[in-house]
């Protein structure tokens, strides 16, 4: 398939993620749980959030407070205050046919504006690293909004024609959602996939979210080309299908104008089964907010530089962060640095084991080479037992054992090969390594004395070998053969060798 | 039959309290007055009779153990249809919310409870506070105690009827542009509209929530403090709720004269008000220059814009507000299924009265993306504007005197047809809504055919304390109680 | 905006439905009340800018916002019990037209 698109489409992608503040405690308005999964119907719902007559919002301070983390993440500005607005439709899971929402048109109302996204220092594309400075461009944010989620509509019967009327559940009604709005800067189907991965690794990182809770993160997408008419898609329910729906949304354009029929302006909905676009309603499009200020909010003075550093105090290290980190003061490469930094839980893991054993070298090498391979394995077959990043990072044990591996490898110089075989028995056994190590008994001996008193002694058997060797280096080898095999490997063959040529060429 | 209902409050609560009088007897009478009296004024919704006889024997236990009692021990006080008092119909005078029952008490009724006030029953209005007269109700037009074939005054109609008819001493209604001290003006009563964030709105069925106030009604300021300490304020339940210095009080009459308040009369808008309201209300300010005070004329300007900003933003909000009353969650009875959502909410929506559907039509218009800056964003440049003036004024006065109403109460069905008309009518009292400051109409006099008036007062935020002192001087100099005789 | 059909359309938008015998005085009405509000065309004041929002809303700093734990508004005690029974219920979901 070739739709990699040419630059003189000039397309442009513009990007609107909601993200729902699953780490929060309750609800934006309302002390119902923000958590509405595995409740009954309507079971997670209070007055406010069902929009009983007379209820009013109560503003969830520390859904401020996460949000605005979001908006430190993207560089956005945040301002001295913050304000929020109605948003006025009609909808039946929409309790009070508004949403509360912030809007800047007549002033700076969100938490965050005129943000940054820089593919330069993002952690997740370690492969195609040699395009990063050629043609990836910077995303500029537009604003990041704090807004409510509304309820959700089902239908008993999977074919809506068939049903007579809606099931509705207010559960979701009231839960925070982030949205954070870009503009058109994408120009590359990949690079929307690769931002969205980046978003969601970044939520994990600074914890207001988490992405693997079905319906917590959500995209729309506006896609123009040659600078036409914009199209949004909206309704695209797996991150997945965004890249499919752009490069759908792509062909279906193309092909208007390659027949001179103009690109309308419109709205279009991800076809989800189908894998296809289709027109929204035309009602829709109409649609007239009739935005105004909630008078029910005051405006909230966050309070400038003060809560901002406050937060930033507070706020887990970012990716990119912690990529600087790793590739400028660890000296780790950059290739293994983003591998690590891509996953918050391999990165935290690589993070805890330095805890053991301060080298992060040799603990970057064992997790990578190592424990990923492993992991990779283990996802491969079906019947062993799986080991998961998530078992692993549950107990001190195994980042002390990459810890260990590391030392016993660093310090005891052990060849990589014995170094495997210590570590899957203790991952098998959950034995000590070097416990292991011990009744493997293949510590390697580095004590230079024991070694030289070795040699001395099969000089001074046959006496022959120190004249041989003044003309054939290969005696030193026959000798640091008889010396392995007196030491049953332990002893440090490269040590071992000098030592010989010194002991050989003094003693003579 | 006892003639106990004609007590103020503040009498009641003592006699209670020392036990002379038990809050059974009391509500008794109460009852048996309600009863009598309202078939004439229609001033009830909904009567709580049975849980108010409950609530009055409780009351009645915990004085016999000696257990302290709240400050409005054993008082029934009527409560607007719009407030929220969980287990009651909650219907805003609208059939939308015929068959709607409140799961949640209020934060004024809450405080009320707590208090040892009896929740006595809801009271008439304009349907969801939108109008003036109290005759735009289902349940028929309130009527004036004084002549039942006259308005009340609106929208808190009831509210105010039922503290003049002498069925109930204390009564919450809410003012939105005017809504307490209109019908105030008409039943000759005492009706407070606090300022902006004072009181909770938590419960209030909202209209136009960024002008509306809950506030009490009483026959005389000593019923008034009370009522107004346990409603007024910060409210965790409400985010526009700010916290107050201290309690209300009535001051002794060397107390309120020590200082000098300085008076601001609004001479201009005494003199286009009905001649007999005029005269009236200059007569009572000659009386005040026997105190100490420094009377002085003054004025308003930009006044000529206040109305039309005023209900450009009320018919906005209102139509933002009124939205949730889909009837797919709560309501009255009927089925949503067979139909398409969009003429299912048209179609339940078509039980708003009339003038509620034209506020709701003009407010979504006003609201429309290509006339908001023509009409919602000048009206509240304009509110600024009036804002800015009267905080200039406040820094040269305490208090500002005014009307309540220009004209005297009119006959049912009267104005009814001509909504421009009634709006003009509220200029003098939506001046209190669009700045947020405190407000209070209390009676001023009768005219010669027995109709009641009002003077208003507005001090600066969270001055009520000043108003209530010049309420104080008022109702010793001036005493209408011989004439409730009559009712 | 006056006109019968406009009244229409706003009717559409605002999810009311009006009888068609209402139509005409509701028409004249709203014209009487744009009437009043057209009065303030003639308020002008260049110092005022219409694409910002003037309103009064009060400001309140984060500090005073509510924290984020549970029971923080509604306390969990058997007489504040939330007792909400919808108009149409089928087995908890609430019964919608159909979209
Ligand atoms: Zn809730």
């Amino acid at each position: 398939m070739n739709t990699k698109p040419v630059n003189e489409d000039l397309l442009k992608i513009g990007l609107e993620i909601h993200c729902q503040l699953t780490n929060l405690n309750t609800k934006l308005f309302c002390d119902c749980l923000c958590n509405y999964r595995n409740h009954l119907p309507n079971e997670n719902t209070c007055p406010i959030c069902l929009g009983l007559p007379g209820s009013l919002p109560l503003l969830n301070k520390r859904a401020i407070e996460f949000a605005a983390m979001i908006c430190l993440a993207f560089k956005c500005k945040i301002p001295e205050r913050i304000s929020f607005y109605r948003k006025n439709y009609f909808y039946p899971d929409l309790p009070k046919n508004f949403q509360i929402t912030q809007y800047n048109s007549y002033e700076t109302s969100s938490i965050g504006y005129n943000g940054l996204y820089d593919f330069a220092n993002d952690s997740s594309h370690g492969k195609d690293k040699s395009n990063i400075n050629n043609n990836k461009p910077t995303i500029r944010i537009t604003r990041i909004q704090l807004e409510e989620d509304p309820g959700k509509v089902t239908y008993e019967e999977d074919k809506s024609s068939v049903n007579n009327y809606t099931l509705i559940d207010y559960n979701r009604a009231g839960v925070p959602l982030v949205e954070i709005v870009t503009e058109p800067d994408f120009s590359n189907p990949s690079d929307v996939r690769i931002f969205l991965n980046e978003i969601i690794n970044i939520f994990e990182y600074i914890g207001v979210c988490d992405p693997t809770l079905e319906g917590s993160v959500r995209c729309d997408v506006n896609v123009s080309l040659r600078n036409g008419k914009k199209v949004e898609i909206k309704n695209i329910s797996s991150f997945k299908d965004v890249e499919k729906s752009i490069l759908y949304e792509i062909t279906r354009q193309k092909t208007l104008i390659m027949h001179d029929i103009a690109v309308q302006s419109e709205t279009r909905h991800w076809d989800e089964k189908r894998k296809i676009t289709i027109p929204a309603r035309s009602k829709e499009e109409e649609e007239d907010y009739k935005y105004f200020p909630e008078p029910d909010i005051p405006k909230i003075n966050l309070g400038g530089e003060l809560f901002i550093s406050r937060l930033k105090s507070i706020m887990h290290e970012l990716p990119a962060e912690r990529l600087n980190r790793y590739t400028n003061l660890f000296g780790i490469t950059d290739h293994s640095a983003r591998i690590l930094v891509n996953s918050k839980r391999i990165s935290d893991f690589f993070e805890e084991s330095l805890k053991f054993y301060q080298s992060p070298v040799e603990v970057s090498n064992w997790i990578i080479n190592e424990m990923l391979t492993k992991l990779n394995e283990s996802e491969k077959h079906e019947n062993i037992d799986k080991i998961s990043i998530e078992k692993l990072s549950s107990s001190s044990f195994y980042p002390k054992l990459i810890a260990t591996m590391a030392r016993l490898v660093d310090e005891k110089s052990i060849n990589r090969s014995k170094a495997r075989e210590i570590f899957d028995i203790s991952l098998r056994t959950g034995e000590d390594p070097l416990e292991i190590a011990k009744k493997l008994d293949i510590n390697k001996i580095s004590d230079t004395e024991q070694i030289i008193v070795l040699i001395k002694k099969i000089a001074e058997d046959q006496p022959h070998l120190s004249e041989q060797a003044k003309n054939n280096p290969n005696v030193y080898n026959f000798i640091l053969g008889l010396i392995m095999k007196e030491t049953k490997g332990k002893a440090d063959p490269k040590v071992t060798l000098e030592l010989i040529r010194e002991t050989l060429n003094t003693s003579s | 039959m006892s003639q106990l209902f004609r007590e103020p409050a503040n009498v009641i609560i003592n006699r209670i309290k020392r036990g002379e009088l038990t809050a059974e007897e009391y509500i008794s009478v109460i009852i048996d007055r309600i009863n009598n009296m309202d078939t004439k004024i229609n001033s009830f919704i909904t009567k709580n009779f049975e849980n108010a006889i409950k609530r009055s024997r409780e009351i009645d236990k915990k004085i016999q153990k000696g257990e302290k009692t709240g400050v409005l021990t054993g008082i029934p006080v009527g409560i607007k249809d719009n407030i929220s008092v969980k287990g009651l119909k909650n219907t805003c005078a609208s059939r939308m919310l015929s068959n709607y029952i409140s799961t949640y008490d209020a934060t004024v009724i809450e405080h009320i409870k707590s208090e040892d006030g009896i929740i006595i029953g809801k009271l008439n209005m304009d349907e969801f506070g939108m109008g003036s007269t109290s005759e735009l109700s289902p349940y028929g037009p309130v009527r004036n105690p004084w002549n039942h074939e006259y308005v009340a005054g609106g929208s808190s109609g009831g509210s105010a009827a039922a503290v003049s008819s002498l069925q109930i001493p204390i009564s919450l209604g809410s003012d939105t542009g005017g809504s307490i001290r209109c019908p105030a003006s008409f039943c000759s009563v005492i009706g407070l509209k606090p300022t902006y964030g004072s009181v909770s709105r938590n419960g209030l069925i909202s209209y136009s929530n960024s002008m509306e106030q809950i506030g009490p009604i009483a026959r005389t300021i000593f019923d008034i403090v009370p009522i107004l300490n346990t409603i007024s304020g910060e409210d965790r339940m409400d985010n526009t709720t700010v916290v107050l210095k201290s309690q209300y009080r009535i001051k002794s009459l060397e107390e309120i004269l020590s200082s000098k308040l300085r008076i601001g009369i609004l001479s201009e808008l005494i003199e286009t008000s009905e001649a007999q309201i005029m005269n009236g209300i200059q007569e009572k300010i000659k009386v005040l220059e026997k105190f100490p005070f420094d009377l002085e004329d003054t004025r308003l300007g930009i006044l000529d814009f206040a109305v039309a900003a005023y209900y450009i933003i009320a018919m906005a909000e209102a139509s933002s507000n009124l939205s949730r009353f889909d009837n797919i969650r709560y309501g009255y009875y009927s089925n949503p299924e067979g139909y398409d959502w969009r003429s299912y909410f048209a179609k339940s929506r078509s039980l708003f009265g009339d003038e509620v559907k034209r506020r709701i039509l003009l407010g979504s218009y006003v609201l429309s993306a290509g006339y908001f800056g023509k009409y919602y964003a000048k009206a509240q440049i304009v509110r600024s504007r009036i804002r800015n003036e009267f905080e200039k004024l406040f820094m040269k006065y305490d208090v500002l005197i005014l009307p309540t109403m220009p004209v005297l109460p009119f006959k049912l069905g009267e104005r009814i047809s001509n909504p421009v008309d009634l709006y003009n009518l509220d200029l003098f009292t939506i001046l209190a809504n669009l700045t947020g400051f405190p407000a209070i109409s209390i009676p001023a006099g009768f005219s010669q055919e027995g109709f009641p008036f009002g003077i208003q007062f507005i001090a600066n935020a969270f001055d009520e304390q000043k108003l209530i002192d010049l309420a104080v001087l008022f109702e010793k100099e001036f005493d209408y109680k011989e004439r409730f005789e009559s009712i | 905006m006056s006109t019968e059909d406009d009244v229409k359309k706003l009717c559409d938008l605002s999810k009311l439905e009006i009888p068609d015998e209402m139509i005409m005085e509701t028409a004249k009405k709203v014209k009487d009340v744009l009437g009043l509000f057209s009065k303030l065309d003639e308020f002008t004041n260049s110092d005022f800018d219409l694409n910002t929002v003037n309103d009064l809303r009060i400001e309140k700093s984060i500090d005073s916002l509510r924290a984020d734990t549970l029971f923080s508004v509604h306390v969990d005690n058997k007489d504040n019990k939330f007792d909400f029974k919808p108009l149409n219920s089928k087995n908890g979901f609430i019964i919608g037209p159909r979209i």
